[in-house]
């Protein structure tokens, strides 16, 4: 995949696609202008940068949000703390990723080579086989 | 002390209206709706701060007419002159907390609506529109009361009056970027008990309870190229119990959840109640059948 690599979305995830601008420094996927998290300066991808963010570690968002901007930045670390309380997202784009797989993002396209065995798991993670 | 007024009149027309309507209905895409909501919020939240410092120099101006009419020793004619111009800042100062009380809006708005706008919108594409009716009264104003008791008797209680308020303060609907339609809709019920009783010493004393149900509709309409729906329920033992009814279509599979929430304060819910629900929805999606596929 040659544009960003992040996913967009929050009940459903989707791929980007858009075209990258750069390298997130922790998971070195190719990141666009709006998946560059506006509080790590764009060095990082909102979703390390949520993931690295240690401060507002609650799924309140009402505490998470101490100065009511409501940007994407705060809706990324939301979508993360969201993810990791129990809800599995699920993922309609067509490139696969492991950097997902905490999440047991449901995926329901088949994957390049996969062989359906008739089975009903649809939880399983990107790279889960 | 006029920064609100200031800050009111900054305000772009379409905000001026929605503050003097006390609503914001319309359609929008998400980014141009929230642009709107966070100089709302911001505007409310400077409002609010004013407010309170205004209450504390009302107060203040209170205290110092009081100390110096009956227990300064200065001469009467001062005292009298410095008290009358105490109270005469205190009425001026009561108009102006008036005058910013008309913009205050209900708290629903910051701590509901805003958050799961910023939420939704990661679900929506750029150009995609989303349709909205956000009341921005508080729940308890007339217009929105719906009855009265007759006063009755219970326990030490010699007089109970409840009056109860009907709150649809939100509702709306979108298309999303996996061409689901989701529809949503906020139902706040207020109970207001008024209660009365009679102390040992003889004095009546009145206290003032709310007890809040709110209700949590949605309806997602997912298409079925791209999603299944089971009809089978995944109950999670750590969430109340939802209403439920899942309808097929040819093109489109609807799931429908209610669900209600009881508090006994007229703090705002969770938002992440509104979340939950919706999630609830896309926890019920499946891979879709081969022949939709």
């Amino acid at each position: 995949m040659s544009g960003c690599q992040c996913k967009s979305g929050f009940f459903s995830l989707r791929d980007c696609g858009e075209p990258s601008l750069g390298q997130c420094s922790t998971c070195q996927r190719a990141m666009c202008y709006e998946h560059a998290a506006v509080a790590s300066k764009f060095s990082q991808c909102r979703d390390c940068w949520a993931r690295s963010e240690q401060q507002t570690a609650t799924t309140n968002p009402r505490v998470a949000n101490a100065n009511n901007t409501y940007d994407d930045d705060w809706a990324y670390s939301y979508r993360h703390r969201y993810y990791d309380s129990g809800y599995s997202p699920i993922y309609l784009g067509s490139h696969h990723s492991t950097y997902y797989d905490q999440y047991d993002t449901r995926s329901f396209n088949q994957r390049e080579g996969e062989i359906d065995d008739g089975s009903d798991n649809t939880r399983a993670g990107f790279n889960d086989s | 002390m006029f920064s609100s007024i200031n800050a009111f009149n900054s305000l772009s027309p379409a905000l001026r209206a929605a503050i003097d309507k006390k609503q914001i209905a319309g359609e929008f895409t998400a980014q141009v709706l929230l642009e709107q909501m966070r100089a709302l919020a911001e505007f409310d939240r400077q409002n609010s701060v004013m407010r309170s410092r205004l209450l504390k120099w009302k107060l203040l101006a209170i205290a110092l007419a009081i100390v110096v009419l009956f227990i300064s020793p200065l001469p009467f004619f001062l005292r009298l002159g410095i008290s009358a111009v105490a109270i005469a800042a205190f009425i001026y100062l009561s108009i102006i907390t008036r005058r910013l009380s008309q913009f205050a809006i209900s708290e629903n708005f910051g701590a509901v609506a805003l958050p799961f706008i910023a939420i939704l919108k990661q679900d929506m594409q750029a150009a995609q529109t989303l349709s909205i009716r956000l009341d921005l009264t508080p729940a308890i104003v007339s217009k929105k009361c719906i009855g009265t008791s007759k006063p009755y008797e219970r326990g030490a209680y010699k007089k109970i009056v409840d009056t109860t308020y009907r709150d649809p303060w939100f509702d709306g609907s979108a298309r999303l970027a996996d061409d689901a339609i989701l529809r949503w809709r906020l139902l706040d019920t207020i109970c207001e008990s008024k209660r009365s009783k009679r102390s040992s010493s003889g004095k009546t004393k009145t206290k003032l309870r709310h007890y809040k149900r709110s209700l949590v509709a949605i309806g997602l309409s997912l298409p079925n190229k791209s999603y299944g729906v089971s009809a089978l329920a995944s109950h999670s033992p750590q969430q109340p119990a939802s209403k439920i009814t899942v309808q097929h279509g040819n093109k489109r599979s609807d799931v429908k959840l209610a669900r209600k929430f009881k508090a006994k304060s007229l703090e705002p819910i969770d938002p992440r109640a509104l979340i939950d629900v919706i999630s609830e929805a896309y926890k019920r999606a499946t891979p879709p059948t081969r022949s939709a596929a």
